[in-house]
């Protein structure tokens, strides 16, 4: 099991936890196989990740990563590193270079 | 800053731009007893470009109505007084300057894009944290740079400088500003804001943004203009002259009350939004 961000969910994937929204009522009961419409209803009711059995967040990076090539992520780094002020040791502006890298990275392969 | 700066800068602002008559005819109306659904309704459709984008505006996936709004009075009753009186201001702030020199200061097109970018972001989070009044974020997010504008309209050339050391030396642009001209774009659109009459949030929002070091966020429309900035910056939504952008202060992150894990749905729900609203506004 492991928690994937909402964009990551797939149809097909297996809930490995109940999915609740911020008030703690259950949306979606754990066990249930995602389809198209779940991942939709799950985006519009702003909620953010979810756990899915089998899954790993970094690993499911690693495999995104390989499909770009290598010059166009050192691109989109140093592009970041220019516009980004220090960000070690703070965990927020951290998560948010690590957004925006993925992002930019989406973009990339889209076009 | 007290009020006897805010005159100071003002007054030293001799060509301030005055705001488009429909602008004081609707603030008039609705602080008035008559103030109708029809009668706003009237005063919009004189302006029919101002009309086709409050249309535009409520038809948007911020609202995500089923069906098409096709009446403006219908708009009015979905937005609000305040909201429209938001809208019709911020589309003639942007009209206003359409035509105005500011110089090679900075590139107009990505300046607005800037605006837009930080409007969208600090509404996203204004609703992702359940604030009251996400259209109000939304216009405080599209003028929080209004005193570059303003600055670069009077002073074409010295602002020019100011964004040559910006990004020569990527130090942040309120102190290159106030090397240059004793006072910062906060300081300026903000005392804007009062001289306009802008509702006082407004104007914190204006003048609050940037949350100096250790600054402590008084309100959360301020942390989400705060941070809207800086998300529109790292997505790379237009560009406002600066060179690097700030760290988030973490007071008003911990204001508004998101989790980490939230703030990707957040950012890919800008960039969506961003698209679609720079459509909109026409820039």
């Amino acid at each position: 099991m492991g928690i994937l961000n909402i964009n990551d969910l797939k149809e097909g994937m297996t809930l490995a936890a109940d999915v609740k929204n911020k008030h703690g009522n259950i949306m979606i009961k754990q066990g249930m196989t995602l389809t198209e419409k779940h991942i939709m209803l799950l985006k519009a009711w702003g909620i953010p990740d979810a756990d899915v059995e089998g899954a790993d967040r970094e690993q499911l990076h690693q495999e995104e990563m390989k499909t770009v090539a290598p010059e166009v992520i050192e691109a989109i780094e140093k592009e970041l590193n220019e516009i980004f002020p220090p960000i070690e040791g703070n965990e927020l502006m951290s998560e948010i270079y690590r957004i925006a890298k993925k992002m930019k990275i989406r973009q990339a392969q889209e076009s | 800053m007290n009020a006897k700066d805010i005159e100071r800068i003002v007054s030293s602002l001799d060509r301030i731009p005055t705001l488009p008559v429909i602008y004081s005819k609707l603030g008039k109306l609705l602080q008035s007893p008559d103030a109708t659904i029809a009668a706003v309704s009237n005063i919009i459709s004189e302006d029919q470009v101002i009309a086709a984008k409050v249309l535009k505006f409520v038809n948007s996936a911020f609202y995500g109505f089923p069906q098409r709004v096709g009446s403006l009075q219908r708009a009015i009753v979905i937005l609000g007084f305040n909201t429209i009186k938001n809208l019709v201001f911020a589309t003639s702030v942007f009209d206003m300057f359409r035509g105005m020199d500011t110089g090679n200061a900075f590139d107009k097109k990505n300046f607005w894009k800037h605006c837009i970018g930080c409007a969208v972001a600090a509404r996203v989070l204004a609703e992702a944290a359940d604030l009251r009044n996400p259209d109000e974020v939304f216009t405080g997010g599209l003028l929080h740079d209004i005193g570059k504008l303003v600055t670069a309209v009077h002073y074409p050339e010295r602002y020019s400088t100011v964004v040559r050391d910006v990004q020569a030396a990527g130090s942040p642009m309120v102190e290159a500003e106030r090397k240059v001209f004793g006072y910062d774009h906060c300081q300026v659109g903000s005392a804007l804001a009062v001289h306009w009459r802008f509702p006082p949030e407004t104007a914190q929002m204006i003048g609050a943004h940037h949350l100096a070091d250790g600054a402590v966020p008084s309100r959360k429309d301020i942390a989400a203009v705060h941070i809207g900035n800086i998300l529109c910056m790292a997505l790379g939504l237009g560009s406002g002259g600066e060179r690097r952008l700030a760290t988030v202060n973490p007071r008003a992150w911990e204001l508004l009350g998101l989790s980490l894990s939230s703030l990707e749905l957040v950012m890919d729900k800008i960039v969506k939004l961003y698209r679609e609203n720079t459509e909109i506004l026409d820039m």
